[in-house]
């Protein structure tokens, strides 16, 4: 048993001499060493190199977790889609051994429930079962990652069941705009693929084969269990059920960040409109943030949670909602990936206000790297996300998660140890140098509502028009 | 829409929290490990420890929602939630003696508009007066703090503090670090007692945005409102939560003042906090804070009982979405036993991929891209309905969706079996199980259950209730309730496609 170096006692230790005492801290600090006493995760290592993480749970419950590295940030042009479909194709084919919907029966009849999703970075497949059918969890997941069935027919019905939901997105404006932000930001690849009726026409059971061929092997497959079973019985478990899987290397999507920084840089300013007749407009301005082990996430971090990110007090919030009246909903987000970031900031008004919260949004992005944030607003960013790091252990789904995080990106070990002095660490003037330097990156705006914006808009950018095919 | 989604998970889990089982006895494990106080004003306090994180999960809900509102009021219930937020006489301002005359100033001003734009839109009055208004609302502002519990709050590591306004009750939540009960406790007292409705215009509106972006930009949004407006003649659940266009417009502020007097009582509230704790520190912490609120005179249930239906009734909705539909029968709301029943159904149909309207009508049929069944909606606290939500795939009408469904659910009544409920049962006590996991869901069904039915025993009681239906009930609530006079049938047409 390899046990990862990752002690959580280590982190307590470490964090409470590590946080700097000299900071203004307006409030009573919460005590951070709940953290030794954190239920410790255990890590294994199965021949085919399937990484296994072990927590025990006290109630009888199994929950299995396997993350495969491939998902939609790994798409193009070509194929955007395929993650989807492989998934659906996953839940409704099923297995050699469990075919078709006999997957689903089998362990629905046992009260059991399992959900294959497709995300950026990792495809899920998660199985919850009460502990006493952990034999047949860990038999559907060792089938569905070595014997998937990828007949025509379910190929086919997947394909349209993707195709239906995506078209049924586009209606709603927000989905709607944010695919659009995607696309132009990242020309098309990875966070900007469009899945098409083409993209997914081209997708038949062959491209499915050669891709979970590709994807469900040893070192590319990270295993999360909780449960009641002791870690001796779960291995045992694994090892059986998950042997047959064949080695392979973990696989890692790239991306071509300077052309996606010249495609933003020459979108800049550009407001594209997507003509939508509603009452309420929706805007979208947004850019590409930077990977997951830039040195100034932290900065990025709390210029987010001051600018919008930080509830009722940030100040978009503050701007346009608290003062103003004119919208409900107003956030931005930071989200940086293994290779890939993003930055998005939302608002969703009325027609008539849409000029106005525009100005608002863009001077308020400006204002962050052209003043510092003032003292106030970053002892309290900084004592907010100290204080609230408890949540980030609360459960036992936070903390296989962390490790899952950790696996996938390659982190250092110390990178939950740390992570609140590095936040102490930023200064105001941090903050405005990342900002600016992603921000002068160029900055996309697009907007859903009525056509008759276009004037509106125009005193703002240029304006392009982007019809929607129904 | 997401919204609407959201609402068959909760009402899935809400369905689906009990016990028959003998892995983990869950009517025990309630009954141990749930302490429930009464303060002598009446507010029930629900307390639970457990987890290893030392986190605490705070709900107080309001047995009050928009079911209690009139047809001038409809939407006052929503609107004073958003009102809580905006601090008290000493939280929130920089000199509440000052701030005082301008917020009265303000609520005249307010009112005389709203009054002379329903009576008479042409006065040139209004156009003064909502100069003045916007110039008191400035210098309001510079003697306010706005959203003081989110700075408080967030500050104190607090996280998902929220609020929720549901037609039969009113929640308020957050999770803090457990040493920060006491923080908790004197702010959400104070909030109570003495709320002030600082900035209540600018809110109105952000209110209605919020309308906006859940009913009037999305199809199934307004299905949903649609729907329930049809279904119900003159019971009050036929009204959106969030209230009518028009009533948001012109919701007096006085109306939301008296309706906090009325509602806002400690006979209609339940505390819960769920976490790391000492439960005995737990109460007398929130007995300090919470044992003075005055208790007032509890206004009673509303009257309006909804009449028999005796047809069909049926409406189409014209939106820019792709098209959808949704069939309801009404019924009776827990704890009948026709109730449970319908919980069954509901599960037998449609959750999960093995349940018999996604197994036919998505995975063999090829009709629809999603399908729903669920028990109890819109409200749970007076009769409600067992619906069924569906959308077709592209080429498939709605009509020959319709049609399937009712087939589908013809072949249930025939086919039910033991066996069936069995596997009903299992689903539900795992779920049931898989949801102890964490503070926040445990407290929300404590709350739920406690301030909807009066006892959060019917949750811990709940799978050996469900245990004791039969197949003979299923034919007797089935023969019973789903019937076509009994039915309400609405349906999303695509406006783009309608020449």
């Amino acid at each position: 048993m390899k046990k990862l170096s990752v002690s959580l006692a280590i982190f307590a230790l470490v964090i409470l001499f590590s946080w700097d005492k000299t900071e203004a801290e307006p409030l009573k600090s919460i005590k951070t060493d709940f953290l030794s006493a954190l239920p410790e995760v255990k890590k294994h290592t199965l021949n085919n190199g399937v990484n296994l993480l072990y927590l025990k749970d006290d109630l009888p419950v199994t929950v299995i977790y396997a993350s495969i590295s491939f998902g939609k940030l790994y798409e193009n042009s070509g194929n955007a889609g395929i993650t989807e479909v492989l998934c659906k194709t996953l839940t409704i084919a099923g297995t050699e051994s469990y075919p078709g919907n006999s997957l689903n029966q089998k362990l629905e009849s046992v009260g059991g429930e399992i959900n294959i999703s497709a995300g950026w970075e990792t495809i899920g497949i998660e199985i919850k079962v009460l502990s006493k059918y952990n034999n047949l969890a860990f038999d559907i997941l060792g089938d569905l990652l070595k014997n998937p069935v990828f007949e025509g027919a379910d190929v086919n019905s997947a394909k349209q069941l993707v195709m239906e939901k995506i078209k049924r997105d586009m209606d709603e404006p927000e989905e709607t705009g944010v695919l659009k932000l995607r696309e132009i930001i990242f020309g098309g690849s990875g966070y900007g693929t469009v899945p098409t009726e083409k993209s997914i026409g081209n997708i038949d059971s062959g491209s499915l084969k050669l891709l979970w061929n590709k994807s469900a092997t040893g070192g590319n497959v990270t295993i999360a269990v909780s449960s009641s079973e002791n870690e001796s019985e779960i291995i045992s478990l694994a090892e059986k059920k998950l042997s047959e899987i064949v080695k392979g290397k973990k696989e890692y999507y790239t991306i071509d960040r300077e052309k996606i920084l010249s495609d933003i840089k020459s979108s800049s300013g550009i407001i594209y409109l997507i003509p939508r007749e509603l009452e309420q407009a929706t805007i979208y301005i947004g850019t590409c943030a930077p990977e997951i082990k830039y040195n100034g996430n932290y900065a990025l971090y709390l210029m987010n949670y001051i600018l919008g990110g930080g509830s009722f007090n940030s100040r978009l919030m503050n701007e346009i909602r608290v003062r103003r009246g004119m919208a409900y909903s107003v956030y931005s987000l930071v989200r940086n990936r293994r290779s890939a970031g993003i930055f998005i900031s939302f608002v969703q008004t009325r027609n008539e206000s849409a000029g106005e919260v525009l100005s608002l949004m863009h001077e308020n992005i400006k204002k962050m790297y052209n003043e510092p944030v003032s003292r106030e607003e970053l002892a309290w960013a900084k004592e907010s996300v100290k204080n609230s790091y408890v949540f980030r252990f609360n459960d036992i789904d936070d903390l296989l998660g962390n490790f899952l995080e950790i696996d996938y990106n390659d982190l250092d070990a110390g990178y939950f140890r740390d992570y609140l002095a590095n936040i102490n660490g930023v200064t105001a003037g941090q903050i405005v140098d990342e900002s600016r330097k992603m921000f002068e990156q160029g900055l996309i705006t697009v907007v859903v509502g009525n056509r008759n914006l276009e004037k509106v808009l125009s005193s703002h950018g240029k304006v392009v028009i982007c019809e929607q095919e129904k | 829409m997401k919204k609407f989604y959201i609402c068959f998970v909760l009402i899935f889990l809400m369905i689906s929290v009990n016990n028959y089982s003998t892995e983990v006895d869950t009517t025990e494990y309630f009954k141990t490990k749930v302490v429930e106080k009464r303060l002598k004003n009446g507010i029930v306090l629900l307390m639970m420890d457990r987890g290893f994180s030392p986190t605490l999960a705070f709900h107080i809900s309001f047995r009050v929602g928009s079911v209690d509102e009139s047809y001038s009021t409809s939407g006052a219930a929503h609107i004073l939630e958003h009102m809580l937020f905006k601090g008290t006489d000493k939280l929130g301002t920089k000199d509440y003696q000052k701030e005082k005359p301008i917020l009265n100033r303000i609520e005249a001003v307010g009112e005389t508009i709203d009054r002379l734009r329903l009576e008479n839109p042409g006065s040139g009055e209004i156009k003064k007066l909502e100069a003045e208004l916007k110039s008191l609302e400035v210098r309001q502002s510079e003697l306010a703090i706005s959203s003081p519990y989110d700075m408080l709050y967030t500050s104190n590591g607090g996280v998902m503090f929220n609020a929720s306004t549901s037609r039969d009750m009113t929640g308020y939540y957050i999770q803090l670090p457990s040493d920060r009960i006491e923080l908790w406790a004197e702010t959400e007292s104070a909030r109570l007692k003495n709320p002030v409705f600082r900035e209540y215009y600018k809110e109105r509106d952000n209110v209605f945005e919020e309308r906006l972006m859940r009913y009037q930009t999305s199809g199934d949004g307004l299905l949903q409102e649609a729907f329930f407006a049809a279904a119900y003649s003159a019971h009050p659940y036929r009204h959106p939560t969030i209230g009518w266009e028009s009533n948001i417009k012109y919701m007096s502020i006085n109306d939301i003042r008296k309706f906090y007097n009325t509602y806002y009582i400690p006979s209609r509230m339940t505390i819960t906090v769920v976490g790391k704790q000492n439960p005995e520190e737990t109460y007398n912490t929130i007995k300090k804070y919470f044992e003075d609120i005055k208790p007032r005179p509890e206004p009673g249930e509303i009257k309006i009982i909804e009449p028999e239906q005796v047809g069909e009734k049926r409406i189409s909705v014209y939106f820019k979405s792709r098209p959808s539909i949704m069939i309801g029968w009404k019924k009776p709301t827990a704890p009948a036993k026709d109730d449970y029943a319908f919980d069954i159904m509901q599960t037998a149909l449609g959750t999960g991929k093995s349940s018999r309207l996604y197994k036919s009508l998505v995975l063999e049929k090829k009709l629809a891209s999603a399908v729903y069944a669920w028990n109890g909606a819109p409200g749970s606290r007076y009769d409600n309905m067992f619906i069924v939500y569906a959308a077709p795939v592209a080429g498939v009408s709605l009509e020959t969706l319709e049609k399937e469904i009712y087939s589908e659910m013809s072949r249930f009544r025939k086919e039910i079996d033991s066996a069936e409920i069995d596997r009903v049962k299992n689903l539900s006590e795992s779920s049931f199980i898989f949801m102890l996991d964490n503070n926040d869901g445990i407290a929300g069904q404590l709350s739920y259950y406690q301030t909807v039915f009066k006892d959060w025993r019917y949750l811990a009681n709940y799978l050996e209730n469900l245990n004791k239906v039969s197949v003979e009930d299923i034919y007797s609530a089935f023969d019973k309730y789903i019937k076509d006079n009994n039915r309400t049938v609405a349906v999303l047409l695509d406006d783009r496609s309608v020449k």
